[in-house]
C-alpha cells in the first residue's frame, strides 16, 4: 500500500488505495485457515479477481469482483460483487454534494443508464440476476473512531429486504437487512476475527466482541 | 420506425466535464454479443483503442466504450455495448438488448460451439430486441487458420440464411474491424433513410440529411489471411 495521500481532498488515490487494501486483506481473510472446517469457499488457484471499469462500477455497483473459477472452462461458480463505501468520504460528500468535476463521457452516459438506482440498489440487482451463487459483499471504511478495520456485509438475498427499509440514508439503508451475515476484518492482523449472522435490523457498525471466530456462508 | 429515428437522433447527455463531449447528431447503440471467449472485447478493444493483449479476462456482466464516427458530414457517437457471453450473465445481458439499432453476432473460426450458437443468440435478438435492428455476424480469430474448424463458406451461408451481413475478422492482427463496425453503421443509416423516405413526418426533431448518399462499397467478407 502507497503511503497515505497529503492533499486534502485529493480522494481518487486514496479510495484506490482503500480497494487496494481491501482487496489484499479479504483475500487474506478468504485464505484464512478455519480450525473449525467451516470454511465453504474452497479457495484453489482457480480463485479470480477482476476489477471494474469505471462504466462497470456505475452500471453493475461493483468496484470489483471475486469468483471461484470451474474449471477447465474459467466459468465462475461463486462469486462476491464487491462495493466499497467510506464512510469518511460519505461524510464528506454529504456535506459538499457537488459532483467531481472530472466525469468523462462514458461515465455520464453510465450514470444516465443507471439514474433510476442507488448504487447499493445496483449491486443488489446484479447479484440477484445471477442467482444464489452470487454474493454481494459491501465493505465499509474509515468507521469513526476505528479507522483501521473494514465492516462488511455479506449476503446472497439482498433483494428480499429492498423497500423494507425505513431509513433512505445510504448504508443504514444496507444495514437495516433482515438477514445477513457480518463480516469483520481487524486493520492490524488482516485476518478475520469474528463473523456472525445477524438477524433484524440489527447495526453492522455495533458488531461486538462475541462473535464467533469462523467463517460460515449460511442463507 | 419512428421510434428508431428517435433513438438514433441528437440525444442530451447530461453533465459536465472535460471528457463530455456532447456534439454530435446522431447516437447509436450497438451490441456485441456472442459466446464466451470468442473475442468480443478484444474487437471492441482493436476497434476503440487499438489495442490488443491476448491475456483472457472474461467480461463480468456488462461493459461499453464510446467512439465517434463520421459519414456524410455528421458525427455519429457509437455507444458499444460489450456483453459477458456466459448464460449466467444473460438476464443482466438481454436487459441492453432493448434500445439497440445494431448487433455485432460473434463467433471463434475455431471454436464449432460458438459457431453452433450463433442461431440461438440470433433467437435471442428476435427476443429481446426489435424487428429493425441490424446484424452483422463476424467469425473472429480468422489469424488462426491452422486452427479452424468454421469454413468461411459455412459462415456465410448461416450469415446468409439468417439475412444477416458477414465478416471473417482478427482483432489480433486488426482485420476487418473497422469494416465491421463501418458497415452496421451503414446498414443502420440504410434503414433510417429508408424510414424517412416512407414517412417524412416522423423527421420531426430530426436531421433530415440523408446518410447514405455517398454509402461506400461493400467490403469484402472473407478473411485475407
Amino acid at each position: 500500500m502507497r503511503p497515505p495521500v497529503a492533499k486534502l481532498g485529493d480522494f481518487i488515490p486514496l479510495f484506490n488505495d482503500c480497494i487496494s487494501a481491501a482487496s489484499s486483506r479479504t483475500q487474506e481473510y478468504l485464505l484464512f485457515k478455519d480450525p473449525e472446517n467451516n470454511v465453504c469457499l474452497k479457495l484453489t488457484d482457480t480463485f479470480n479477481c477482476t476489477a471494474m471499469t469505471p462504466e462497470q462500477r456505475i452500471l453493475l455497483g461493483a468496484d470489483w469482483v471475486w469468483a471461484v473459477l470451474e474449471k477447465p472452462t474459467k466459468n465462475p461458480q461463486i462469486q462476491i460483487a464487491v462495493q466499497v463505501l467510506h464512510l469518511l468520504e460519505r461524510e464528506d460528500a454529504e456535506e459538499n454534494a457537488n459532483p467531481p468535476e472530472t466525469c468523462s463521457e462514458s461515465v455520464q452516459i453510465a450514470q444516465k443508464e443507471s439514474s433510476n438506482k442507488t448504487m447499493y440498489e445496483r449491486l443488489v440487482d446484479f447479484c440477484a440476476s445471477i442467482g444464489k451463487d452470487c454474493y454481494a459483499l459491501f465493505l465499509f471504511f474509515g468507521k469513526k473512531n476505528d479507522k483501521e478495520n473494514i465492516y462488511g456485509v455479506l449476503s446472497n438475498n439482498f433483494e428480499a429486504a429492498i423497500g423494507k427499509s425505513d431509513d433512505d440514508a445510504s448504508y443504514k439503508h444496507v444495514s437495516s437487512l433482515i438477514e445477513f451475515s457480518a463480516v469483520y476484518l481487524n486493520g492490524s492482523t488482516q485476518k478475520l476475527i469474528k463473523t456472525h449472522n445477524l438477524n433484524s435490523r440489527t447495526n453492522i457498525l455495533q458488531l461486538d466482541a462475541s462473535l464467533e471466530r469462523y467463517f460460515h456462508i449460511t442463507f | 420506425f419512428d421510434l428508431f429515428l428517435q433513438m438514433a437522433a441528437t440525444q442530451d447527455v447530461k453533465g459536465k466535464g472535460e471528457g463530455g463531449d456532447q456534439n454530435f447528431d446522431y447516437m447509436f447503440k450497438l451490441l456485441i454479443i456472442g459466446n464466451s471467449s470468442v473475442g468480443k472485447t478484444s474487437f471492441l478493444f482493436r476497434y476503440a483503442d487499438d489495442a490488443f493483449t491476448s491475456a483472457f479476462v472474461s467480461t463480468v456482466g456488462i461493459d461499453f466504450k464510446v467512439k465517434t464516427v463520421y459519414k456524410n458530414d455528421k458525427r455519429i457517437k457509437l455507444q458499444i455495448w460489450d456483453t459477458a457471453g456466459q448464460e449466467r450473465y444473460r438476464t443482466i445481458t438481454t436487459a441492453y438488448y432493448r434500445g439497440a439499432m445494431g448487433f455485432i453476432l460473434m463467433y471463434d473460426i475455431t471454436n464449432e460451439e460458438s459457431f453452433g450458437a450463433v442461431q440461438d443468440w440470433s433467437t435471442q435478438i428476435k427476443t429481446y430486441s426489435w424487428d429493425n435492428a441490424q446484424v452483422v455476424l463476424a467469425g473472429n480469430k480468422c489469424d488462426m487458420e491452422e486452427e479452424r474448424v468454421v469454413s468461411v463458406d459455412s459462415g456465410r451461408l448461416l450469415a446468409e440464411q439468417l439475412g444477416f451481413e458477414f465478416f471473417e475478422t482478427s482483432a489480433k492482427d486488426n482485420i476487418n474491424v473497422k469494416q465491421t463496425f463501418e458497415r452496421l453503421v451503414d446498414l443502420i443509416c440504410d434503414k433510417m433513410s429508408e424510414s424517412l423516405d416512407t414517412d417524412p413526418a416522423v423527421t420531426t426533431g430530426a436531421p433530415t440529411a440523408k446518410l447514405t448518399d455517398s454509402a461506400p462499397p461493400l467490403q469484402q467478407p472473407g478473411c485475407n489471411c
